[in-house]
This record gives structure tokens, C-alpha cells and sequence, in this order.
């Protein structure tokens, strides 16, 4: 179990004088007091782990953060920020010693910029919904996480999502310019802009997949796209997933950049087509998704290109789409492949670790002995062009102690992705669900490097305390600190920490 | 000037843990003009770590020294018909002056770890993004002398923050960095460029605009005025547009692409080599004016980085501007706009009292904000990175402080006053 940050009683204590505080600046309405509606934000998208905030803050203008923000540092507050509420890492599980922020209402386009290929958009709006307002321009936002009908742009920033198409397209932070943040003393900083590679340190960069423990993101200017003339998508079954795993190497070794590659594991093709019925393969030990995009010249030819790669590796069933419509359809599969796979069990643990592609078959064999030992169920769907994995580990709560042997299978994967030269997450988050593996992928001294860079943004580790980091160290005040002329201190850091 | 060159993490490690003053950090030296000064008198030479550790085509990964040379970096992809994607530029001649011809003819030291370190993308940094974006993962040693590892062997990795990012473009300020893991990307089968003339700098951008935000998949978009044109063996102002692909695309997309913008005037498909070649011209600042060897004082340069959009408003202004100053002023515009190269020509009594910086600086914030960098300049300039506000000012501090909080590691390199 995971031990979050002790709690802090006259925080609690203080409930309704703290948002008796907040309404001086807030409209009545924009401050969440009571038990039943606090419960609303009890959790997010890892539903497992639940914590009524001690108050949630819903600020409509910038001035209302940084107002949020300087009161919290003023009085030792912690804050929690909350976007979409879609994370599946427990991102934004609340504290109940600490102020639920929630973005909700930072949900208008403020410009859509033709010309210059981007839009400004308030932090609270959708995913999704970037790409639909500029889509009658021909343009959109590439990356495109599963959960992009719910999913906010300013929770896209701090997991760094990525999607189906990032092996073509990158993740969030190859597609923002620039963002407007509020720091935990209340000071509103600009990254970057309109313009590229503002100058200095690329803290836009850094801002990105933090997780909300360096700063609240209040604005955010997105790249966009041309959308691309044509997209088509082929559905390649395969005699095992080994093959499979060479034939996504071929592919990408001869020079092609797929828009999406997946694959898919029998189980989860034949719990899809159960699931959805679109005509997947019911006989074939592995099936590839394989999404070309482009001019329609240029995707004819690279459709058959892999067409030829795929034979060559002993493929023995091939469909391609020939309308948008059965574009669609083959990819509905695949979005739905969680759901379907719910199908098969009452719960299900997904992960998410990132391995480099050749050792997929040993990640595979070892997966399953793991499985087997633990007398689970893995079902496997990932983005095989990039090496992200998504294991399914299913199994049914009613048993208690199935959920334990899930959590334990799960990281048992996730210290075999890093094993193997992978990560922990590759576009999930670290979030309080693996906070607790970080000390199995990072040195003590790298915990302590990442531990004094957020010291530099949040002094009293008040933003999001207890996610991503196993129980930080306090922070030593680095300013006032000198070093003195032949006076070396060797690794004088450890002393203060 | 005292020289230390560690060749193992953990003499650069000691090294560092036991220092008493100050580095320079310095490898290939190609890139040392870049960036203020450092006063110190200890170098830290790392051409030590220039060995390649892993690369593998199928994994489009490759991981080497910090100090590997660019060149042999680019031959070992090009035998697998593979690139780095942000097409690092050779900037010898933009910082240091002289004849281009004769860096041409040297060979290039430059080394990967002095691109990462400067965030050094070319032409393609439009489409393919910059060099922090190809950049998975370094190893490093901090300024308290301990071993950092950041990123990984992984396209997709959000475990932790993101320390490559950071460390790109970093001059060397936060960590000694010894070894980078890149993205390795299929080389383009075939590429174009298409040279159209007869269209204003405004006019000639606002196209490039519209040729980007078709479906046509443009690559690179320069707009060259008629001097920098010159340079580049054009008659006369023309507007660049790159496609790359596979062969049986670039004639359909070509001809789209012209039909799009509806050119009235001449236009020139380049074949790809002489298309490689002019983007490498292009991103190496060769089309601003050279002088006599014995003139360079004359000469100061600046990057501009704005909204592409904003860019032939922008220059119109500075050119009215310096005219009062009686200088020549050249430039041209890369990444669609979005980049301006700009080279002030004068005596130099008029170079010593324009206030060049303040100027652009001014005028930038006049058109859409962005940033100005100061490549060359014969006169001390105090702000070579464009100043920050005090609150990302003092950020800046912390973080630097965080990484290497005694100011060892090239100290004022980015900003001269503050440590970092």
C-alpha cells in the first residue's frame, strides 16, 4: 500500500476558515466546502485509490491562481492540481490535508492562429477539442491520447501525453510553443510563445510531464498540423508475437515512419472481435494495426512497402482499408480493446513501461512466466512502434487477495521493463501508482538531483506532495549558500539532506 | 591556464567534486565563441568521452560520447541511410568570421555533446523539431561532481522529469555531459526544393504559410531577399520550399504545391543533391555577406527567433532603423518566417555607437514577442541570450544553483551577471 504524506490535522481543523479565506477572492460558488461535493473529486481515472480534498478551488482567471497559489505558500497548504481527471496514474488523487485545484473552468480557445500554425488555449480544454475548432481550417493537434474526449490540454502538458500517432508525430512536448504558468509564490512566468526555442534553459521542456509538482499551467500555445491528404490502416495478422515484434523493426529499418503501429496479442484480438465485431482475425497468434499517412501517392506506395516487409515475416492475413469509414473501424478496435478486455475478468490493472524493442520477445516470455506464477491473466495491446507497453493484468477484486497479486505482477513488469534498459511509464505518469519503483530506476544521487530541481520551483514541497517522488527530503535554501576559495567541500549535499 | 582531461565518469567526477574554481567546458571547440565569455582559468577538455556506445538501426537509437565528432556521428548513420533529423548546422563561419570558404575547406570539430549543449538545429527544425527533441537521454556529471543519468534508450519515457530537455541547450552549465542517446531517423528517399520567384519577403512568407498548412508536407521554408539570393547563386528574392519523401511523391506533391499558390512567375525544381546542398547554405548562415579577413571588426551578427508571421513586418522596421545608423543590413528567413538571420555591416565608429541590441530587441516586442541572440559582434555586448523577467531570472538562478550550486561548471556562459 502506498503511504501518502502524513496528514496534517489543523490543516483539517482549519477547513472552514480556509474557505471562508477563499471565498474573499472567489466567487462563493468556485469554492467546494461540503463533505457530499468534495467526494465528487474523490478520485481520478485510477479509480482504485480514493481521498476526499480538504477543499477544491475552482479560480476562473489567472489572478485567481496566483491568489490560490500565494495564500497556500503563505499559510504551508498543500495543493493538488486537477485537470481533466482522466490520469491513470493517480496524478491527481487528493490529499485530504490539501486544496484540490481544479481547472475546470480555463476552458476557452483564446485564439486560433492560422498563419502562424497554433492556437492559445486555456488549460481546461480538451484535447479533443483543440483539433475540432480548427478543423475546418484543414489543421490539428497531433498528439492524441485515448482519453482525448475528457482529457485537458494543461493535464496533456504535465503527463507529456502521447497517443497513437506520437511515433510519427512526438509526444505533447514536440507539439507545445509556449505556456503561461503560476508559481507557488503566486508569479506569473511566460515559457516560450509563439515563436521557437525561446533562449535560456528549456524550462517549457521541463515543465512537461512534471505532473503538476513544479508550477500551475494556465495557458498553453499548441502547434498545429495540416492535416495529412489521406490516412489508411492495415490490419496484418502474424504467426507469433516474436515475428511480429521483427516485422515492426523491418518496417521502421526500412525507413518507414507509420503514422500508429500496434500490436495485439490473441487474447485481446479475440476479446476485441467478440467485444466490437469489426472482422479481426480470429486465428493468428499476433495482429499489427499499421496506420500510413501522407499524400495519397505516397501511402500507396509505403502501403505496399509493408505489405512486402509483413510478408517476408511470414504474415498470413492482410486487410486494408479502403474508406475513411473502415479506417475508423479498424482503429475502434483498438480504442475499445480495454474495454473488451474488461470483458474477460471484473478488473483489470493496465501498465505501462516503455522497453527498447528488440528485447520484446524476452519481455514477452518472462511476462508470461511472471503471470503464470502469480496465476493471472496478462493481455498485451501496445504501441509497438515505440517500445510503450501496455500489459493488462486482469483479474477480480471480490478475491481479496487478487488485487495484491495484481499490484505485485504489475511491478514486477515495471522492474522488468527497467531491466531490460525500459522505464517505468512511458506516457502514463509516475503519479502516486509508481512513485514507489522510482528507487528501482533511479540512483539515490538522481533522486536527490530531480529532489533539489523541484526544491528550485517549491521550496516546501506543497504542490502535489507524495506523487512521482518516494517522500521528499526537505529542501536546504541553495541561495544563501557560498562556496569559499579552497575550501572544497566534496558531495557537501549530503550532509544537508 | 590549467587543463584537466578526464576520460572516465569517474575522473570527471573527481575532478569536479574536487575543484576549487571555476571550468570552461570545451571539447571539439567549434562553438566557444558562442555565448559570453567565461573568466576562469581551468579548463575542463572532455574529448575524452568520443567513443560510439551502442547504435542500433533497427531501434533508430544511437548513444555515444558527448565528444564524438559530428562528422563521424553522421557517416556511421549515413551507412545505414539514416540522420539526425534536425540537421545540425556548421556555424564556424557565423562565430567567428573570416572566410567561409576556408572553414569550408577545415575539417568540422564540432562535436554531438557542443550541439546538445547549444540546442543547434538547422532548416529542418521547422518539421523535424530541435535538437533537444531528438536528445532521449545523456549522462553527466553535475557541478557537486555526482554521476546523473537523464531519459533513457526509449522514444516514449515520462518517468521523472524530463532532464534532457533541460540539459539541451544548457551551454554546459548544469552538467559535464559525457555521453547523449539520440533519435536515429530514416534518411528521406528523395527530396526537392522549389524556388519561386517574383513574391515580397511578406508575400513570399504568407505563401509558405499556406504551402505549410496544406496537406503537402513541407519540409523546410526559407525566404531569401535578392542579396542573400545572390549569395546563394539565385537571380533574384525567391521563397524555399523543401519537400522530402519517397520518390514516387515529391513530382505529385510538387505540382500541387504550385498549383496551390497559384505562382505566376518562374519556378525551379531543384534536384536533390543541389537541394541538400543549398539547405545546408541555408543553415550554416553562408547567404549573409562575408568581408575581407582583415574587415571582421565590421561585422555584427544576430539570430531573431519570432511568430514566422511577424517576421517581414519586423525587418522592414529594423531596416528603416539602422539606415539611420548608416549600416548595411542583410538577412534572410528561415524556419517559414519563425527564424532571421541578420548581419549589420558598418564602420567601426558606427557599429561602437548603434545600440543594436536594444533596437531589435525593442522591436521584437513590438511585433509579436520573441527572442534575439547575439552570434558575432566586435564590440563586449552584456545581453548575448535575450534577458529574462526577474521572477524566470531568479528561477534560472535556482535552477542552476540546484545542478551546480558552487558555479563551477561555465559559469555566466548563457548570462554573463547571473551564475548561469
Amino acid at each position: 500500500m502506498i503511504v501518502m504524506p502524513a496528514v496534517d490535522q489543523d490543516t483539517i481543523a482549519n477547513r472552514a476558515r480556509i474557505a471562508a479565506d477563499f471565498r474573499k477572492f472567489l466567487p462563493a460558488e468556485s469554492v467546494i466546502e461540503s463533505e457530499r461535493a468534495r467526494q465528487v473529486y474523490e478520485s481520478d481515472a485510477l479509480s482504485a485509490y480514493r481521498q476526499p480534498p480538504l477543499v477544491v478551488v475552482l479560480p476562473e482567471t489567472v489572478e485567481q491562481v496566483a491568489l490560490i497559489m500565494r495564500y497556500c505558500q503563505t499559510h504551508s497548504i498543500k495543493i493538488v492540481p486537477r485537470g481533466g481527471g482522466t490520469s491513470l496514474s493517480g496524478g491527481s488523487l487528493p490529499l485530504a490535508d490539501g486544496v484540490l485545484l481544479a481547472m475546470g473552468k480555463f476552458n476557452r480557445i483564446l485564439e486560433i492562429d492560422e498563419a502562424n500554425r497554433c492556437a492559445v488555449v486555456q488549460p481546461g480544454v480538451t484535447n479533443l477539442g483543440i483539433s475540432t475548432a480548427v478543423a475546418h481550417l484543414g489543421l490539428y493537434y497531433a498528439p492524441d491520447p485515448s482519453s482525448q474526449l475528457a482529457c485537458s490540454i494543461g493535464g496533456n502538458v504535465a503527463e507529456n501525453s502521447g497517443g497513437i500517432h506520437c511515433l510519427k508525430y512526438g509526444l505533447t512536448t514536440n507539439n507545445i510553443l509556449g505556456i503561461q504558468m503560476v508559481l507557488i509564490d503566486g508569479s506569473v512566468v511566460r515559457l516560450g510563445g509563439k515563436h521557437l526555442d525561446a533562449g535560456g534553459y528549456d524550462l517549457l521542456g521541463l515543465m512537461t510531464g512534471s505532473e503538476g509538482l513544479l508550477g500551475m499551467v494556465t495557458e498553453v500555445t499548441v502547434r498545429l498540423l495540416a492535416k495529412p491528404a489521406t490516412a489508411r490502416a492495415m490490419l496484418i495478422g502474424l504467426p507469433s508475437m516474436e515475428q511480429a515484434g521483427a516485422c515492426v523493426g523491418a518496417v521502421l529499418s526500412a525507413g518507414i515512419i507509420p503514422a500508429g503501429m500496434e500490436l495485439l496479442d490473441q487474447i485481446s484480438v479475440q476479446a476485441i472481435e467478440k467485444y466490437a465485431k469489426i472482422g479481426y482475425p480470429l486465428d493468428v497468434a499476433a495482429m499489427m494495426i499499421v496506420e500510413l499517412d501522407g499524400t495519397a501517392a505516397e501511402v500507396d506506395y509505403l502501403v505496399g512497402r509493408v505489405e512486402q516487409i509483413a510478408s517476408s515475416h511470414g504474415a498470413s492475413y492482410f486487410r486494408k482499408s479502403s474508406t475513411e469509414e473502415e479506417r475508423i473501424a479498424f482503429w475502434y478496435g483498438r480504442k475499445a480493446a480495454f474495454a473488451a478486455l474488461g470483458q474477460l475478468a471484473p478488473d483489470y490493472y493496465c501498465m505501462d513501461g516503455s522497453v527498447p524493442r528488440h528485447s520484446l520477445p524476452q519481455v514477452l516470455a518472462r511476462m508470461k512466466e511472471l503471470a503464470d506464477h502469480y496465476g493471472l491473466l496478462v493481455a498485451n495491446v501496445f504501441h509497438a512502434g515505440d517500445g510503450n507497453l501496455h500489459p493488462l493484468i486482469l483479474f477480480d477484486a471480490t478475491y481479496p487477495d487478487q488485487l495484491e497479486r495484481a499490484e505485485t505482477l504489475g511491478a514486477e513488469i515495471l522492474k522488468l521493463c527497467v531491466d531490460v534498459g525500459g522505464v517505468l511509464t512511458g506516457e502514463h505518469g509516475v503519479g502516486m501508482e509508481k512513485r514507489d519503483l522510482m528507487t528501482y530506476q533511479f540512483t539515490p544521487i538522481e533522486l536527490s538531483q530531480q529532489t533539489r530541481l523541484k526544491c528550485a520551483f517549491d521550496p516546501q514541497n506543497l504542490l502535489n506532495p507524495g506523487k512521482v517522488f518516494p517522500e521528499l527530503s526537505r529542501c536546504a535554501e541553495f541561495g544563501k549558500e557560498h562556496f569559499h576559495q579552497g575550501q572544497p567541500q566534496k558531495f557537501p549535499e549530503l550532509e544537508r539532506f | 591556464m590549467k587543463k584537466f582531461a578526464p576520460t572516465t565518469e569517474a575522473e570527471l567526477s573527481e575532478v569536479i567534486a574536487s575543484a576549487t574554481a571555476p571550468f570552461e567546458l570545451t571539447a571539439g571547440g567549434s562553438k566557444l565563441g558562442f555565448g559570453h565569455r567565461i573568466a576562469c582559468d581551468q579548463r575542463l577538455d572532455l574529448t575524452g568521452f568520443n567513443q560510439v556506445r551502442l547504435y542500433e538501426p533497427h531501434e533508430l537509437i544511437v548513444a555515444a560520447g558527448a565528444a564524438t565528432p559530428l562528422t563521424s556521428l553522421n557517416q556511421l548513420l549515413a551507412a545505414k541511410s539514416q540522420i539526425l533529423t534536425f540537421e545540425p548546422p556548421d556555424w564556424r563561419w557565423l562565430l567567428n568570421g573570416g572566410s567561409k570558404a576556408e572553414w569550408r575547406s577545415r575539417p568540422d570539430p564540432a562535436t554531438i555533446g557542443g550541439v546538445i549543449a547549444t540546442n543547434l538545429s538547422g532548416s529542418a527544425r521547422l518539421k523535424a523539431g530541435a535538437a533537444r527533441d531528438s536528445l532521449l537521454g545523456f549522462h553527466g556529471v553535475n557541478g557537486l561532481g555526482e554521476v546523473i543519468h537523464g531519459g533513457g534508450r526509449v522514444v516514449k519515457n515520462v518517468t521523472g522529469y524530463d532532464l534532457p530537455k533541460l540539459i539541451a541547450g544548457s551551454f554546459g552549465t548544469l552538467v559535464a555531459m559525457t555521453d547523449v542517446t539520440l533519435k536515429a531517423m530514416p534518411a528521406p528517399e528523395d527530396e526537392t526544393t522549389l524556388v519561386i520567384f517574383g513574391l515580397t519577403a511578406a508575400e513570399g512568407i504568407a505563401a509558405a504559410a499556406r504551402a505549410l498548412n496544406s496537406p503537402h508536407e513541407i519540409h523546410c521554408a526559407a525566404y531569401l531577399p535578392p542579396a542573400a539570393a545572390n549569395l546563394a547563386g539565385l537571380t533574384d528574392g525567391a521563397v524555399l520550399l523543401r519537400l522530402v519523401g519517397s520518390t514516387p511523391s515529391i513530382k505529385p506533391r510538387s505540382d500541387a504545391v504550385i498549383a496551390l499558390l497559384a505562382v505566376k512567375g518562374e519556378v525551379i525544381r531543384m534536384a536533390a543533391a543541389a537541394s541538400q546542398v543549398l539547405w545546408q547554405r541555408v543553415g550554416n548562415g553562408e547567404l549573409l555577406p562575408e568581408l575581407e579577413p582583415t574587415s571582421r571588426m565590421q561585422q555584427v551578427i544576430w539570430r531573431l527567433s519570432v511568430a514566422p508571421q511577424s517576421a517581414a513586418g519586423l525587418m522592414e522596421k529594423l531596416v528603416r532603423e539602422f539606415a539611420e545608423y548608416e549600416l548595411r543590413l542583410d538577412h534572410y528567413f528561415d524556419w517559414a518566417g519563425g527564424m532571421v538571420l541578420l548581419s549589420l555591416i558598418g564602420s567601426p565608429q558606427s557599429l561602437a555607437l548603434v545600440e543594436d541590441a536594444v533596437v531589435i530587441r525593442r522591436a521584437i516586442q513590438d511585433h509579436g514577442g520573441g527572442h534575439a541572440t547575439l552570434l558575432r559582434s566586435p564590440k563586449n555586448q552584456p545581453e548575448i541570450f535575450e534577458p529574462l523577467a526577474p521572477s524566470l531570472a531568479a528561477l534560472t538562478a535556482r535552477v542552476k544553483a540546484s545542478f551546480d550550486p558552487h558555479s563551477l561548471l561555465n559559469p555566466g556562459k548563457i548570462y554573463g551577471r547571473i551564475t548561469a
